[in-house]
């Protein structure tokens, strides 16, 4: 190891649990998001002299959500679709929340861009703005795509739609 | 209401049944170091062209000359205005990702490695039974090697009918910038975008393979995503609009 390694080790334990918890949102596929993580953290070390001092974390989650729309996108570029698809299996929401499986499928039904925008929005909690930033799109795109994936997830609006009454 | 979304959220952050492998640190470290050492080499063999960035603080760096003029729609439409493509030797790629036809060169730097467009064959005839290509944006590295960076390709119908194809890019990938980009399969001599009311001329080549096939790319300080990039209009050589 070199100067810098340890600190670089701490920053990996630190947050590797997290970020491979986004890349498994990302990807749906366990072996895919630890993959996802790997490949954020080496590039990261890559980098590490230039981002130690700024924000790392920032930049291993913009890494990670770029690596894996990136991956989608070979070999043959998925083309967004307007249709609304079916509403997914809601039984209940209260059980669906709580419902890995139902989480699973659903954002099965997003784009890669879609599924980054949820998960940098809602999981990490970022405001558009960044989400626009580490996207590199602009904050308009990150709404309508929000927007967009949040219908898909029948999130319309604030209310998840397709719930069955309680 | 708000509680729905707070659920998903929620949901969205419950912990997996079973904890995830840790991350093989010895391997990052390895590989991670071989990236740093790389990049250094490539940083030091484009000393010239970093003082550039530093100046401008542009991610791209571009070669004397190539910034796009404005064009005016109004004005009688000159003739292409920012076409810098040349065609260049192609080394072994590094990839099974092999260029159909000459590479089309830029002249934009990045990591000292030159962002290229070259045409790649797609081979699907169960998904894409009319798409016989896709044009791969790529990094020509010093070395000669490429290194891919996006493949984008009609997805729908013809690869060769009239018009506008594969309008992608706009995005980041692997840390590099690559541009919006696509092509145009038609007479086109001249492509434009409009974005916040200006009129963008985009940069434009023809395919070695078929010279009805006119790829076009722009600067990604005019054009920062594919979404902005509306609409594409292509005019012809006497200055007639080809598409509506």
């Amino acid at each position: 190891m070199v100067r810098g390694d340890d600190e670089f080790a701490d920053f990996v334990r630190s947050c590797s649990a997290r970020l491979t918890h986004a890349a498994y949102l990302l990807t749906g596929d366990r072996h895919q998001a630890e993959d996802a993580a790997q490949t954020a953290f080496t590039r990261t070390y890559a980098a590490w002299p230039r981002v130690r001092r700024k924000n790392p974390y920032a930049y291993a989650r913009r890494v990670l959500a770029n690596h894996v729309i990136d991956i989608w996108r070979r070999p043959i570029r998925e083309y967004a679709t307007e249709e609304m698809p079916e509403p997914p299996k809601v039984p209940d929401i209260s059980h669906a929340v709580a419902d890995r499986e139902w989480l699973s499928d659903a954002l099965a039904r997003l784009t890669a861009r879609e599924r980054a925008v949820v998960v940098l929005r809602h999981f990490f909690d970022l405001p558009e703005h960044q989400v626009a930033e580490e996207l590199g799109v602009s904050v308009g795109t990150v709404k309508s795509t929000n927007s967009r994936a949040l219908a898909k997830l029948r999130v319309d609006g604030d209310a998840l739609v397709g719930e069955v009454s309680a | 209401m708000t509680d729905e979304l707070d659920r998903l959220r929620a949901a969205l952050q419950e912990a997996p049944a079973e904890p995830f492998a840790e991350p093989d640190l010895d391997r990052i470290i390895k590989e991670g170091g071989r990236i740093r050492r790389r990049r250094r080499f490539l940083t030091s063999s484009g000393a010239a062209v970093a003082v550039v960035a530093v100046v401008f603080g542009a991610t791209w760096l571009r070669s004397p000359g190539s910034a796009p003029e404005q064009v005016h729609a109004a004005l009688a439409p000159p003739p292409i205005v920012t076409s810098v493509a040349s065609s260049t030797p192609v080394p072994a790629p590094t990839s099974a990702e092999k260029p159909l036809g000459e590479v089309i060169s830029t002249g934009t730097y990045t990591d000292g490695a030159e962002l290229v467009f070259y045409a790649t064959e797609i081979d699907d005839p169960d998904n894409l039974p009319t798409v016989q290509f896709g044009l791969m944006a790529s990094l020509s590295e010093p070395d000669g090697n490429l290194r891919p960076l996006y493949l984008a390709n009609e997805s729908d119908g013809k690869d060769r009918s009239f018009g506008f194809h594969a309008t992608s890019g706009g995005t980041t990938v692997a840390d590099i910038w690559v541009p919006v980009y696509g092509y145009f399969s038609g007479p086109a001599a001249r492509i434009e975008t409009t974005v916040d009311g200006r009129t963008i001329p985009a940069h434009t080549a023809r395919w070695s393979e078929d010279p009805g096939v006119v790829v076009f790319w722009f600067d990604q300080d005019d054009v920062p995503s594919a979404e902005r990039a509306t609409p594409l209009v292509a005019y012809s050589a006497d200055g007639k609009r080809l598409t509506k």
